[in-house]
């Protein structure tokens, strides 16, 4: 792939990547490094780069990319403890900009283990049809459609929990599903 | 399904961050500062052994002998025949030629779907095709009971089994984890959810006669069912605990139900939907198969 045809690449994709990225993060600044990263990786792989769809192809690798992330600021809050003993940082971050108050989906969701948010987020924010969640996982179409059952399942159950009467809908607190993806 | 919207989708939607939040626009500073970073790195290019993700992908350069197996089968003799009463599952064969009405086909196909979904231990293959990809599982069914065995694309195998109403899942890497079924959970026993799938299809769609070819050894008669929009809206009643085991998360997608009959009973199934085929092979019908739990890590 020549250096014209990764710009084409990026041209046609990172709109998507960058969206993928932020999504899982927690600000702009994130995505944009998270971003970077994974076209970082496209660079030194573009021999790999499937010439059709490479959509997908890169939200796996922003996938990884992410979870390469996700440790690396593990690490450093571990630090942080380490070094501030007493009165740590609360290790809480808002929800997404623009959360409705009284919204019961985001901390029920916070509630679910992390295959099933991505599952889930895939599917909604992403817009991903099962089959090419399966391609950006790695696994077979039945795999997602039967996890994602599952998945909506146990949200609709949480969700229930959480307000059997569903008589409105009581935010109980923040939390952020982007440390654990 | 996708086709039954709860309430909490449309609220999670309104949650996504991009809604507030624009990628940098294509010749922004933020935008040309990603690419020359990532372009920085003037190292040789690397090819490293592809995940499942990037073989799945390039998979897709294969394809074409999906479409070339159908149009084969599509242009094999038309032999009609018609399937004597049954007395169950099991390897009773016999099957007579004799002309067939178009309706006849469609109640051989729907008897032979109602006998399938009464048989509750069997074997079967399962195959995900799609765009230059393709995926193969195994399962094992004993009433409520499965165990499904997938080989995870770049190695592995991925295994799922149900036993006693609790999920055991297996990794590719060997180890097991377990959590109770919970009733939404729960999975359509799969015979039943093959039968189901398949008398939904050839209510309302339209069954045409394609030839008799051989599976797994055996032979079979091929039906092509063409869906309409009232056989895709009885797909859909049957539920997602029937449509995953077939790919069909979205049966609106669906454009043809191809089904094998040998021996009274189904024996073969291909869904085709908006980029996938699914295969599914069923055989040791009414066997003896016995599930047993995976050993806890």
């Amino acid at each position: 792939m020549q250096d014209e045809d990764f710009s084409a690449l990026y041209a046609g994709t990172s709109g998507d990547v960058w969206r993928f990225a932020r999504r899982r993060t927690a600000s702009s600044a994130e995505a944009d490094d998270v971003t970077a990263e994974t076209y970082a990786v496209a660079w030194r792989r573009r021999a790999d780069v499937p010439p059709e769809a490479p959509r997908l192809w890169l939200f796996g690798v922003a996938r990884n990319v992410l979870a390469n992330h996700r440790r690396e600021l593990s690490r450093r809050r571990g630090l942080q403890v380490r070094v501030a003993t007493l009165h740590p940082t609360p290790d809480v971050c808002d929800a997404p900009t623009g959360e409705p108050a009284g919204s019961a989906v985001w901390p029920a969701l916070a509630a679910l283990g992390a295959e099933d948010r991505d599952l889930l987020l895939m599917r909604a924010w992403d817009g991903l049809p099962v089959a090419d969640i399966a391609v950006v996982l790695g696994v077979r179409a039945a795999t997602v459609s039967s996890r994602l059952h599952r998945a909506r399942g146990r949200l609709a159950r949480e969700l229930a929990r959480r307000d059997p009467d569903a008589a409105g809908h009581v935010r109980d607190g923040h939390h952020d599903l982007r440390s654990s993806w | 399904m996708s086709d039954v919207r709860e309430p909490w989708e449309a609220e999670l939607e309104s949650l996504d961050p991009t809604l507030h939040d624009a990628p940098p626009a294509l010749g922004s500073t933020r935008s040309h500062a990603i690419l020359e970073a990532a372009m920085h790195d003037t190292t040789t290019p690397t090819t490293t052994p592809a995940r499942p993700a990037d073989r799945r992908q390039l998979r897709r350069h294969r394809r074409g002998t999906w479409a070339a197996v159908l149009v084969g089968a599509a242009a094999a003799g038309a032999v009609a025949v018609a399937v004597l009463p049954g007395t169950g599952p099991g390897p009773t064969p016999a099957v007579v030629a004799v002309p067939a009405a178009p309706q006849q086909l469609s109640d051989i196909v729907l008897t032979a779907a109602q006998r399938t979904a009464g048989v509750t231990s069997l074997r079967a293959a399962l195959t995900a095709t799609g765009e230059g990809y393709r995926d193969e599982a195994t399962g094992e069914f004993a009433g409520a009971d499965s165990v499904v065995r997938e080989t995870v694309p770049g190695g592995g195998t991925l295994t799922t089994t149900v036993v006693g109403g609790t999920i055991y899942t297996t990794g590719a890497d060997g180890r097991t984890t377990a959590e109770p079924e919970r009733p939404a959970d729960t999975m359509a026993p799969f015979a039943e959810a093959a039968g189901a799938l398949v008398g939904a299809a050839v209510d309302g769609g339209r069954a045409q006669e394609v030839g008799t070819e051989v599976v797994r050894g055996a032979s079979a008669v091929h039906y092509r069912v063409t869906l309409d929009d009232a056989s895709r809206s009885a797909l859909a009643a049957l539920g997602a605990s029937r449509l995953a085991w077939f790919d069909l998360e979205e049966p609106q997608l669906a454009t043809a139900v191809d089904v094998w009959v040998g021996d009274g009973l189904v024996r073969r199934i291909d869904v085709a939907a908006s980029g996938t085929t699914t295969r599914t092979e069923f055989f040791d019908l009414g066997a003896d198969v016995t599930v047993t739990a995976p050993a806890l890590d």
